[in-house]
Order: C-alpha cells, then structure tokens, then sequence
C-alpha cells in the first residue's frame, strides 16, 4: 500500500525548505562545555535531585552534630526513665510530642496511689471497664510527671528500654549506619573497578575465569554470606562491612565489564595503542574515565541498598555491637515494641525512609544527567 | 550456535561443581559441631562424628559427601533443623509454598509493571507520569516488609478484610484470601523496578530515528509504542525479570515470618545458627542452581538473538 | 490468535501456581466441635517423635498426643498435682529393694484402637535405647528418676570411655527392663528407690510407647536412623488427643482421642495451634479472638502489666555469668576474689526490673521441689536466709574487694570482654546495663568492660574450648541452662559444675562441692529428703559465699494471658503440671 502511494509523488510534490534564506555555519557563541561541566548543568536544573542532595547534606551535618545537640551520651542510661514519650517544647501546645501517652488496662484502684501515679500525672480517664470483676481504666498520662522529670529536660524523640535518650541515639545511629555503608560502598567500587577492568581490557581465557568466578561469589545469597562471615568473625562494624563487600562488589565489576567491552575497540584506543601507550595506562587513563558517570551514580544508588541492607542484618540479629546504635539497631529494638511505644519506631524509619529516598532521587538525577544520549536534550 | 549452548552448560555445570566444594569446606570450617548437644555424653558424639566422618580430613569427608549425592541422591539428612529428615525432602516441603507464593507475585507484577511503566513513557513529565515516579521511588526505597506489617495490622487486624495468617491447610475462598497480604506485600517491589526500567528504556527508544520514522508512517502514538518500542524494550528486561525470580525466591524470609508461611525462606540462616550442616550445604546449592540456571537463560537468550553478546573478544581482536 | 495463546498459557501458569493448594481434610468447623482451644505458641516445631523430643516446642505437642505408663493430674485443690496410672493398670509393686512390676492396663490402645501391651513398651524402650540409633534425649529412659541397671551401658556401649578405649558391649538381655507376660513389666534398678520415683520416672515423656509397624518402616536400611514422628503419616499416637493435621513449624490441629486411656478427664474437643513468631501479631491474635493464650514480652506488658487475667510464673533457667578460669593472660580470673567483686557489683534488682525478670543473686531456681509434701527448695528459710542482702548488691564492697584484686596482681587497670547470645533481648539489655554500671562502681579508669555478641550455639562451643585447654578467647559468658532432673533434686544444678564433669565450660574446681556431691548420690542422702536439702543448702551457700563458682543475676519469668472462657484445672502455675493444658475446659 505504501508502495502505491510512493509511486503516485510526483517530483513537483516536493518542495525546498530552505527557499528564501541562505545558508551559512554558523560560529560557536557559548563556551564548550566539559563533560562534566554539561552534567552538572542538568543536575542543577533537576529539582528534585538538588533537593534531595540538600536533605543528604543536612542528615549528614546532623549526623555529626546531632548528638552533641543536647546533654546526654549515647550510651547514658537512666533507669528511673525508661520508655518516655517524646516531648518537645513548640510542639507541646498543639498536643502532639508533649510526653503524654494513653496507658491502658489499669486498675482504678491503683490510680489514687500517688507513689505510682504521682499528683497530676493523670490528665484524663479515656475509657472505663471491667475485667474479671476489677474495675480498669484507660486513662491519658503525663509520663515525665509520673517518672518525676523536671520541666526543663525533654527527651525530644523519647527514652528506650533503658532509658537512653533516643535523639542522641538516633542521630548517633544515622553516623554509624552511614558510615558503614559509605566505606563497604568505596570499596565495592573499588574493587569492583579494577576487577571489571581487567576482566574486560583482556578478554579471552582471562575475562571467562574471572567472570565465573563472579558467578561463583554471586551464587551465594548476601544474607547467608553475611551471617556466615558474622559467625565467623563476631558481630561489629567490622564485620559488617566486609560482610556487606565480600558480594557487593560483583555488581560495579559486571557494570564496568561491559564497559571496557564497548570502548576498548574504539578507534582512539586503537591510536593510543599503536602509539605504545602500556596497558595500566590504557585501561585507567583513557578508557576507565568513560565510565566515571555510570560509577558515581552506581554508589549513589548503592549507598540506600547499603543501609538497608544492614538494617536486615539487625532485624535478624546480626547487628553492630551493643550498645552502639545504628538504624538497624535501633529499628529491629523498636519494632519489638511497636504497638506500645510507636514513637520508638517512628523516627529511625521516617530518617532511614528520608534517606533511602533521597539517595534514590539523587542517584536518579546523576543517572540522567550523566547519561550521554540526555546530553542536549531537556 | 550449538557449540555456544554446549560451552555454556558446561561453563555453568563446572561453576556449579565449585560452589558445592566451596560450600562443603565454608560450611565444615564454621566454627561448631555438627554434634553438640550437651544431652548427649561425649562418648556418643564421639560415634556419631566418626560414623558421619566428620573425624576425617575434610577433602574425605567430601568424597562421602559427593558418592551419597551421586550414587543415592542423598543430600544428608537435617540434624537439627528438622531431625531425621533427608535435607532434599526438607527442601521439597517447603520450596513449593514458597514458590507459589512468588511465583504468582511474579506473574502479577510484570503486567502491571509493563502498563505502569507504558503510561508513564507516554505521559512522561506529566500528572500519571509524576505520580508513578513518586509510586516507584516509594516502593522501592521503602522495605516491603514494612508496607506488608502496615497491610496486615490494618487491612487484616483493624479492617479484618484479610486472614492475619496465611492459612496452609485451609481450601478454596480462605486460602486465596489469606494470600493476598503476603502477595501483594511481595509485588511491589517487582513492579515498581520493572516501571522504573521500562520508562527509561522506552523514553529512550521513543526519540530515536526509528520512531519518528514509524510514527511519520502514520502509526498512532500508542500503538507505535506497543508495537515497535515496546518489543524492543522487552529483550533486556529479561535481564530484569530472570534475576528478580532469583532474589524473591531467597528474600521472602520477612514475609514468610509475618505471616506465618511454612515456606523455605529462614531456613538457610536458622540451619547455619544451628549447625546444620548437611541442609546448609542443600540450601545453599538450591539458591546457587537457580541463580546459575537464571544466569545461564538470559545469556542463552541473549546469544539466540544477539551473536556479539557471546563470549566478549581478546583485545587485540 | 497469538494473544489469545498468550492468555491461555498465563491462565495456565496461575492454574498450575494454584495446584499447589491441594485440599486436605477441612477442619472441623467451630459450630460442630464446641471447645476448641485456639493455640498460637511461638516455638518451632519439627519432630513429635518421644525419642527425638529435645526442644520446648516439641513437648508441647508430644505432651497432648502421647502417654506413658502414669501421668500427672491436677489435685482437686487446684494448687498441686499428683501422679496416676494411665497406660499402667496400677502403681508399681516392689519385689525388692530392687525390682518393680508394674501391670500394663488391659484396656491400653492406641489412637487407631489397636492393644498397647508390655511388648510394646520393651520394643520402645529397647529402640529408645539402641546404641546405633543414640537418641539425643533418650537416656532418660535409663537414667532420669531411677537408674536402671544396665541401661546406660547399653546406650553407651558405641561409645569409649575416658581414656579412649571402647565400652564392653552389652546385651540386651541383661538390661534391668524385661516383659514377664504379655501386661507385666519387670523393671532392675541399680540402686534402691522410693515408690514415688519409680512413677515419676514412668511418666517420662522418652518413656511413652512407640507404635512398632510404623517405627520399623521408618528405619533405615542399616538401622542407624529412624524418620519416626517426622510427618503425620510415620506416628501413631496414645495420647489425650490425636493430631490431625500438621504443617511444621506452623499449623497444628487435634481432635479429642476416644481411645485415650483416661479420655474421662479431657474436657478439651479439640485444639487449633498455630505457630507466630511475631510478639505483635500474636498480641493481634489474642485481642482479636483468634487466640485463647498468649505470652507476653515487653511489648505486651506495658499494655497488660496490670489486667487482672496476667500471671506470671518464674521459669526454670537461671541465667548465669561463665567466668574463663583458664585464661593465661588473665589469671586473676582464676581468683574468688575477682569474681566476687564482679558479683556484687551487679544490681540484681534493677536489671530484673529492666528485663521483667526476678533477680537471682542465688544458683539453684524456684522451681525445683525439695519435699515430698511439694514444698520447693527456694521456699525454705534455710535456703534464704543466708543470701546476700539486696540481691547481691553492695557496690561498696565490690570496690573494696575490686581494688584489692587490683593490689594482689599488681595491676592499673583491668579490661575484660562479656559474650551475651543474639537473640536473648534479656541478656543483651543486662549486659549493656553492667557494661555501663561496673566501671562506675570500679573507677572508669580502672575497669572496662567490651561487650561481644555471639551466637547461641557458638557461644556454647566458646565456652567449652577453655575445658580442653589454656584460651584467652573470652573473659565471661553468659549461659543458663536446665536440667529435668532438677525438678524433683535441685541439687542435680551441681553436676556440670563438678571438676570431673564432662561438657563443662571451664575447668571449675571447688572440692567442697566435689565432695558433697557425692555423698549427696550416697543411700544414707536420697533415703533422707531433709538430709538432701540441707548438703544442697551447703552447697549453694559454698558457691554464692566463698568460690563464686559463677556469677547467677537473673531467672526468666513468663507473662501470659489466658482469655477468659478458658478454664484451667490449677489457679497458679504449678512445678511439674504448669498450666495443666490438656485438662482445661472452656465455658459454654
């Protein structure tokens, strides 16, 4: 059908576009713009990158000056406080955050007693009822009144099980859990980099062992590896890094494989190689900088997975050495009393959501910006 | 074609053959004995571990090991774990719930992923477009064991729409009902990688030439889309698609935890934390078969199709 | 056409996932059967075998589907417990000082109607013991209550003795446990016991029957192993109730046994248990009617901590510090002096506070039974009065005794490592509160404490390298173990911790404990029950006082929630029959 339509153009059916103006090059006017100088301009001009490396740079900043923000250590325990509910001033007089909590199924008859219920810690009676002929109440208390904590000192995110103030922990936690993933994420990169390149530069016999080998590595599931090594080696930050490496690092090997597969037998490289240029050179000087996009994003991506994934290894009782914190920690001891003290929980995982999603978009906008068929285009 | 095919089941039969010997020695490196049970007087143990010949150098021990997998198909039998039982027979109990459960996640979420992931190429920068790209980043960046907790305390527990539980024994109605939660707690990372991938691919493809060319032909937008984008987009994401069976498959054991599914995901880490060896190495190679055997369909599947992808050259060539 | 192909072939994909649900047997619905018990526990299962039962979870599912020759019986008092016949026609006849009969009642079957007789007890117990099968739990047969004559060399004889050669084989025809006919058993003691031993020891779960067409065909082809009560289909029952249904780990379902032999005294018409592991979603069970029972960790407790319906009982395990004695670089550790610092340094009262657990600045439970009258040994004054006042707690002391420590062996500064078990929230939460309290009690500058998470099983075989040799792997250990036999003899806690013992964590030796302990296994001693208890009062005070043989801090408690149309047979937990589940009945 088309074929008909073809036939039935006759030359007169075309015209000139270009009729009434000449044509002449035209000179360049801007400033050539580098790789990475054209890169940073479409990142900066991606919203809600630039937003999220903000939110990273601020959780970073208060990672390292969050717990120095108030007077308590990490690691200072206060027995007569255990379990408080958050308060914080401002927050106070709009009934949210002001170190009450609903208490339920206590006996009224213990509610007079003023050394378990000290004058005016009781704020209301919510709900009353009996079970098995004793009469009970859920009644709404002032939980710093009841522990007999002084107006001036508030636990802005609440106290734990042993009464270990939560903001210091969970910023402190914020430190540990980031730099574990930063470090096991440097040098999966690392590794993986120089493995990848090697494995793709040469090719042959040498690229298929090393390649099997990957798959060798790879065939083990991270969270058996990991809760093998941590047999091994005990718990600890230590541990969990390399657990956290020994398969992280297939990922970036295979990505830059694949790389130096494409640009090794390109015509520059051919040039250079015929010029005499060795291959140490060869690989980190001329090839290796086409894939510094694709890496930088790559950790990007891998940093929120590096978290995560030592927040699992928490959750099954492989975290860090007690009593330091760290999300994980922090969120696998919450979530064991979830129901009762919910605050416990809802800090560490709006931080660790924040976080994860933030690092998520800011990889996706180095992703974009890095990615050379996005150049020009917007 | 067919020398490729053969040089690659062997590649894969070879890597396999490493990872059982790795595995053996890892696993009887471990610090604990098969045998520890302080019940028993050490007399006993002392029986139990030479007639097991754990008391011989470890490349022995793997020669019996290697003669019962061949010769009885024996893969030891669970000591702790569940006693008595043959360590295949523990897996085969318990890989089919397991699988059932993922697999049908599987089957759910690639549709619903390709359409998401359609909608938001064609509508890309716009209101749906926005909305499943902030859907994506959600699902993925938060664990899916948080959205299934959320799910079942108030879908299940406030709402009582749902079981708590997932009921194993039960029939018809209550069964399938009882399988939504976990289903639909499992899914959403699936698909929200395959949208996530699917929109950049088909971005990609929309502005090139090939396009333009099928659209001055007179083909609508969509259809030009499904049609020519799309097929060309699918190839690769086998290379999604394949991997991610692999990982649901060893990553369910939260889910399966919540919920209270008899399926195969703690038991790897529960058989290391006892000691169990004969099933730690059992499982171990289940996961090695498939994530080899995944491996080995997308490279085949690429090779079909793609002849470079095969074996990538020397660098002089 | 090729879309409709794909249609039909995911169509066939769901078809095929679906096949997996293969129908059993539907549960008898609720209308039908009216006291059923809803059970969500949170132990994993895995064999309802009587000779490989070594784990809680499989207990209490062996406990409601099997039977032994006399089981326990709530009192009509509803605050103790005693012993009747049930696979037994009567209680056992003495002979003589060392032999017993005992008549297997004619009316004994099994769940499928087929006759229990003495045969099959000697088959079960002859299986239980074979030395090629070696039963990890199964010595108790031979060796719980009583010792029978013969029986642990028997089950020993593959074995070797300590230098190395092997035992003498015995025959089974010289073991004290013999059939006269066919309803008359004929038990040998190596020793002299009292009536009420012999009972008890005939109430052992290991010594319930097996059901032998069943036994044998699970038996591998060199009879070395036995797949006996690992599915449904390979066990037989005797037991109040028989299991219907059983998914591993997960799903449990059982129906009143007609056959039972005392099925007078269930109440229960059938129980349907799951397994949850999750403390949550068990506490959404409970509240939303799924569940009948539940306990209670911290979660649960600050929401219940003062209902009516809570009780609380102690449980057996103390929990206890291991201190390496064979540590070359820390030899102090081999001196009372230091583990008497550390111990008194530890406030008990508070840590149970934080834990929801009862101090223990003692060694042996609250649950163990030191009189025939049911009177417990901790509930002695002789065994209270003498312990140290707030439960160990003397932070002043502890100074004084940590600095003379400090003079002696002529240190600065004294830096030790604490092992605590993952998984054991308890344990972690003392160990971070010690950690913090001991430097401030000792000087920080003058004593550090690192903490070390470890493995449960791992941490087991930690402790036990510095019994085979000199280590310097770990300073302290927390460990806390239970033995049944402690029940009825408290004093039987002393075993491991004799210097000859094998399996022990660390070369102890406190010769005052060596000592009594044997006289203690002496006839002067067992015939004598005030005798006994005050050697295991001696005893105690010997490693509290004066050796620190370890550091006790704390015993675990249970918090449940029973809902409130269930009626239990006891008003408290009671030693021995605990809630006494099988016989509760539940209001209209």
């Amino acid at each position: 059908m088309n074929k008909k339509l073809n036939s039935r153009l006759a030359p007169e059916d075309f015209v000139l576009v270009q009729l009434d103006e000449d044509l002449f090059d035209d000179s360049f006017v801007g400033q050539p713009v580098s790789y990475f100088g054209d890169a940073l301009i479409r990142l900066s001009r991606n919203k809600s990158a630039i937003i999220a490396f903000g939110i990273i740079v601020f959780i970073i900043i208060m990672a390292l000056f969050g717990p120095a923000m108030n007077q308590f250590g990490y690691n200072q325990q206060m027995v007569d406080r255990v379990n408080l509910p958050p308060r914080i001033p401002i927050f106070a007089k709009f009934g949210v955050f002001d170190g009450t909590r609903i208490l339920y199924n206590r006996q009224v008859a213990n509610l007079t007693d003023p050394s378990r219920y000290p004058e005016g810690s009781i704020l209301e009676t919510v709900r009353t009822f009996t079970s098995r002929d004793i009469a009970m109440a859920d009644i709404k208390a002032d939980m710093y009144k009841m522990h007999d904590v002084p107006d001036d000192i508030n636990f802005w995110f609440g106290t734990d099980y042993l009464g270990r103030d939560l903001w210091t922990r969970t910023w402190r936690g914020a430190r540990v859990s980031l730099m574990i993933a930063v470090i096991a994420v440097f040098v999966n990169i690392v590794i993986g980099t120089i493995y990848g390149a090697i494995a793709g530069y040469y090719g042959g016999k040498a690229d298929m062992v090393m390649m099997r080998f990957t798959e060798i590595v790879g065939a083990f599931p991270q969270s058996i590896l990991a809760t093998m090594l941590i047999l091994v080696l005990g718990t600890g930050i230590r541990a969990i890094i390399i657990a956290l490496v020994v398969r992280g690092w297939i990922g970036t090997a295979r990505l830059i494989r694949a790389q130096f597969l494409r640009f090794k037998g390109r015509e520059y490289v051919l040039a250079a190689r015929t010029l005499g240029v060795d291959d140490r050179k060869l690989i980190f000087r001329h090839i290796l900088p086409n894939s510094i996009g694709p890496i930088i994003t790559r950790a990007m991506i891998a940093v929120p997975g590096a978290i995560f994934s030592e927040a699992f290894l928490a959750f099954i009782g492989l975290g860090i050495q007690a009593p330091e914190p760290s999300m994980g920690v922090l969120l696998s001891d919450a979530q064991k009393v979830l129901t009762s003290y919910p605050y416990q929980t809802l800090f560490p995982a709006i931080l660790i959501s924040i976080l994860m999603i933030s690092f998520n978009l800011f990889g996706n906008g180095l992703r974009d910006a890095f990615d050379p068929t996005m150049r020009g285009v917007d | 074609m067919l020398k490729y095919v053969l040089k690659r089941l062997l590649a894969a039969a070879v890597t396999l053959f490493i990872i059982l010997a790795l595995a053996f020695a890892v696993v009887r490196l471990m610090p604990g004995s098969v045998y520890d049970d302080p019940n028993l007087d050490q007399a006993i143990i002392d029986m139990l571990i030479e007639r097991a010949h754990l008391d011989k150098p470890i490349h022995i021990q793997f020669y019996y090991f290697l003669k019962g997998v061949v010769m009885d198909k024996d893969w030891g039998t669970s000591v702790k774990v569940e006693p008595g039982v043959p360590a295949f027979q523990v897996l085969a109990n318990r890989i089919p719930v397991s699988l059932q459960i993922n697999l049908i996640s599987l089957l759910i979420s690639v549709p619903i992923g390709i359409v998401a992931g359609i909608v938001a190429a064609l509508q890309k920068n716009r209101g749906a477009d926005t909305l499943i790209s902030v859907g994506v980043i959600i699902f993925i960046s938060v664990p899916s064991f948080v959205f299934a907790s959320l799910m079942q305390y108030f879908l299940a527990y406030k709402l009582k729409l749902f079981p708590i539980l997932y009921q194993p024994s039960a029939v018809g109605a209550l069964r399938l009902k009882s399988m939504v939660l976990p289903i639909a707690a499992l899914s959403l990372s699936p698909i929200a990688t395959i949208t996530r991938y699917l929109r950049g691919e088909l971005i990609e493809v929309l502005g090139s030439e090939y396009m333009l060319l099928a659209k001055t032909k007179g083909l609508g937008r969509f259809k030009a889309t499904v049609k020519h984008a799309f097929r060309n987009a699918s190839l690769p994401m086998m290379n999604v698609i394949v991997p991610m069976f692999a990982n649901i498959v060893g990553g369910s054991m939260v889910i399966e935890r919540l919920f209270s599914i008899p399926g195969v995901g703690g038991t790897m880490i529960k058989s290391i934390n006892a000691n169990d060896h004969s099933l730690t190495v059992a499982t171990l190679m289940f996961y090695a078969m498939i994530s080899i055997g995944t491996a080995l369909l997308v490279d085949l599947s690429y090779g079909l199709v793609d002849p470079r992808v095969r074996v990538g050259g020397k660098k002089d060539e | 056409m090729r879309k409709r192909l794909l249609f039909f072939l995911s169509l066939l994909i769901v078809a095929l996932a679906l096949a997996g649900c293969n129908p059993s047997e539907p549960p008898p619905s609720p209308e039908a059967a009216p006291k059923i018990f809803k059970w969500i526990s949170s132990g994993e299962d895995n064999s309802i075998n009587p000779h490989d039962c070594n784990a809680a979870p499989n207990y209490e599912i062996v406990d409601f589907i099997q039977v032994a020759l006399y089981q326990i019986v709530p009192a009509e008092s509803r605050d103790k417990s005693y012993y009747v016949p049930a696979l037994a026609e009567d209680y056992p006849v003495a002979e003589d000082d060392y032999v017993w009969t005992i008549k297997v009642n004619p009316e004994a079957k099994w769940a499928n109607g087929e006759p229990i007789d003495a045969n099959t007890f000697i088959y079960s117990w002859k299986m239980g013991l074979d030395p090629d099968l070696a039963w990890n739990s199964t010595s108790s047969i031979a060796n719980q209550y009583i010792l029978v004559k013969n029986g642990l060399e028997y089950y020993q004889q593959k074995g070797t003795d300590k230098d190395g050669n092997p035992n003498p084989a015995v025959d089974w025809e010289d073991v004290g446990l013999k059939a006269l006919d066919d309803y008359t058993l004929e038990i040998t003691t190596a020793q002299k016991y009292t009536e009420q031993e012999v009972i008890r020891h005939f109430a052992v779960r290991s010594t319930s029957p097996v059901y032998e067409p069943i036994y044998e065909e699970c038996m591998n082809a060199d009879r070395t192993g036995n797949s006996y009560g690992t599915s449904l289909e390979k066990f037989m029952g005797c037991g109040p109730f028989n299991l219907t249904n059983w998914v591993k780990a997960s799903e449990r379902t059982f129906e009143k046994n007609e056959n039972f032999i005392n099925a007078h005294l269930i109440k229960l018409d059938g129980i349907e248990g799951r397994v949850v592991l999750d403390e949550a979603t068990r506490l959404e069970l409970f509240e939303s009617g799924d569940s009948d029972y539940v306990a209670l960790g911290a979660n649960g407790l600050a929401k219940y901590a003062e209902d009516p319906s809570l009780i609380s009982y102690d449980q057996k395990a103390i929990r206890t510090i291991e201190v390496n004695r064979n540590n070359p670089d820390k030899a102090f550790l081999q001196d009372p002096l230091v583990r008497k610092a550390i111990f008194h340094a530890i406030d008990r009262n508070t840590i149970a506070d934080l834990t929801f657990t009862t101090a223990a600045p003692f060694f042996l439970s609250y649950s163990g039974v030191s009189f025939a009258d049911g009177t417990l040994y901790r509930q002695m004054e002789e065994a209270n009065e003498w312990l140290p006042a707030n439960g160990g707690y003397d932070p002043d002391l502890a100074k004084e005794l940590f600095d003379e420590a400090l003079e002696k062996y002529n240190l600065d500064k004294m830096s030790l490592s604490l092992h605590y078990s993952e998984g054991m929230d308890a344990l972690r939460t003392a160990s971070e509160y010690i950690q913090n309290q001991l430097p401030q009690i000792f000087g920080e500058d003058k004593f550090e404490l690192k903490l070390q998470a470890i493995q449960h099983t791992a941490a087991l075989a930690l402790m036990r390298t510095s019994n085979e040799g000199p280590t310097t792997e770990w300073d302290m250990c927390w460990s806390g173990w239970h033995l049944g036999a402690e029940t009825y003899e408290p004093h039987k806690k002393f075993a491991p911790y004799r210097s000859y013992a094998t399996n022990k964590y660390s070369p102890y030796s406190n010769d005052f404990l060596d000592d009594n302990y044997e006289k203690l296994l002496t006839e002067e001693y067992r015939f004598d029950e005030r005798k006994t208890f005050d050697a295991t009062v001696e005893i105690e005070k010997s490693i509290i006082l004066d050796d620190i043989t370890c550091i006790p801090v704390i015993q675990e408690k249970a918090f449940v929630l029973w809902s409130e149309r269930i009626v239990l047979p006891v008003d408290e937990y009671t030693v021995g029959l605990g809630f006494g589940w099988r016989f509760m009945d539940m209001e209209e």
